[in-house]
């Protein structure tokens, strides 16, 4: 059984930091939220759950934000609620090239190497890894 | 139908007694269900979702009971952009109503008895906005996987994952403001969208769900706090699954009682008094039986259930 631990308020700024300048998150999103992590995942959910005495056995709680390892990475979840908004490093496809991206193929792409957020629309998909003008899903 | 002849008709026998159309009950029952989807309002708006399937060739039309619920006509709503997105959730058009009839508000604390794989708590998430909170309570391990999935995908951030077996004695002195519990079931009502339940039917499955449900509602109702509401729902349209549970749940509990639904947007038939024999209290009148051909969906079963306030 796994226990996560409520971050503090410097943990969480801290981590929020880091979100921001790595994929451009804007943290406001997060005001509201609760910040909680082991040694390899950070999980959120709202005030709300963690004001329960609940004697049930309880397996998780609101959503996996991100793993911590081998480096931090949000999941395709994460991305698709809080990137929306992001301008750094995106790349846009169409519906064709987004439905062959989200099936888990290759694209062609002139970007430079490095990780994007992946959007449709003005929506965001996932995060996609560009080698050598390959583009394709960093979370499998 | 391809089954066991006895069988056969003993099925056809009990649809007879249960409606004066069983005729049609059989002709509906043959054809596929229609498909249908509900918008996730945690993830976008109904608008964006209307839009962007018209604009791939499908035809949608709304469902009258359900926010945010549409009949959809068009290939492979699974393959879409916005469903990878979890901007909308594939469900039955019928599994809507117990959501509407449970009523969450931000604030409560619900209790899904039997979640998984989870539409229904995302519907309830969504009524409520994402806050609150949502005990999402699945006993089986690789179900609870889905559960799981299916709630971070669709962005449910006010979600309880749980795993109490709720056939079993409960110790929990935890209480909650609405409970729903869809309980398992023969899944009578389902045999357009599952033509192999007819093969799977029998009497020996329904008496041993009606023991099931009968003890995962009594340990759901000791949870239910004074003033609150349980919404019990089953897609199987045999009494002893449905009328008889609720009955033994007026009889066991003085401090509940049913509440009648009123008018509605869809069309439904009171609870039976009596069968094969057996008479129920005259409340189980306030139960809601819902047949394929009233609404051409799948068949429900629901009820009300108010906890008196001290």
């Amino acid at each position: 059984m796994r226990t996560l631990k409520i971050m503090n308020s410097r943990e969480k700024e801290s981590l929020l930091k880091e979100l921001q300048s790595k994929f451009g998150l804007d943290v406001k999103q997060f005001q509201k939220l609760v910040f909680m992590q082991d040694s390899s995942e950070i999980w959120i959910s709202n005030k709300d759950c963690l004001t329960q005495e609940l004697d049930l056995p309880v397996e998780s709680v609101g959503l996996l934000l991100a793993r911590k390892k081998p480096e931090m990475q949000l999941t395709v979840n994460a991305v698709q609620l809080y990137c929306s908004q992001t301008a750094k490093n995106t790349i846009q496809l169409d519906r064709n090239n987004a439905q062959e991206f989200i099936r888990g193929h290759k694209l062609t792409t002139e970007k430079p190497d490095g990780l994007y957020t992946m959007k449709y629309g003005g929506r965001a998909l996932d995060l996609g890894w560009v080698e050598k003008t390959i583009l394709k899903r960093k979370n499998p | 139908m391809n089954m066991r002849k006895s069988r056969q008709r003993l099925l056809e026998n009990r649809f007879r007694l249960l409606s004066d159309d069983s005729r049609e009950f059989f002709e509906c029952s043959q054809k596929p269900s229609r498909k249908s989807l509900h918008v996730n309002t945690l993830k976008t708006t109904k608008s964006e979702v209307v839009s962007a399937l018209e604009d791939q060739g499908f035809t949608l039309r709304q469902i009258p009971w359900a926010s945010g619920g549409y009949w959809a006509e068009g290939s492979s709503l699974s393959d879409t952009v916005e469903y990878f997105l979890g901007h909308y959730y594939l469900q039955e058009s019928s599994m809507m109503i117990p959501p509407e009839m449970l009523e969450p508000v931000g604030g409560d604390v619900v209790l899904d008895v039997a979640a998984a794989p989870g539409g229904k708590t995302i519907y309830i998430a969504g009524l409520m906005e994402n806050s609150g909170c949502i005990v999402a309570n699945e006993p089986n391990a690789k179900r609870r996987k889905t559960l799981r999935f299916n709630l971070s995908k669709y962005g449910v951030l006010s979600a309880v994952v749980s795993s109490t077996d709720f056939s079993r004695e409960l110790k929990s002195s935890v209480k909650f403001s609405k409970i729903l519990l869809d309980a398992p079931c023969s899944c009578e009502g389902q045999f357009r969208k599952n033509p192999l339940s007819w093969k799977q039917w029998s009497l020996a499955k329904i008496i041993r769900y009606s023991r099931l449900q009968k003890k995962m509602l009594a340990n759901a109702l000791e949870l239910l706090q004074p003033g609150g509401v349980l919404v019990y729902s089953t897609c199987t349209l045999a009494p002893e699954e449905n009328e008889e549970v609720v009955d033994y749940a007026l009889k066991n509990f003085d401090d509940i009682k049913l509440q009648p639904i009123g008018k509605q947007k869809f069309k439904y038939r009171k609870g039976l008094t009596e069968w094969n024999g057996r008479k129920y209290s005259t409340k189980v009148e306030d139960c809601v039986r819902v047949y394929p051909q009233d609404n051409d969906t799948e068949g429900f079963f629901t009820a009300k259930i108010v906890k008196c306030a001290r």
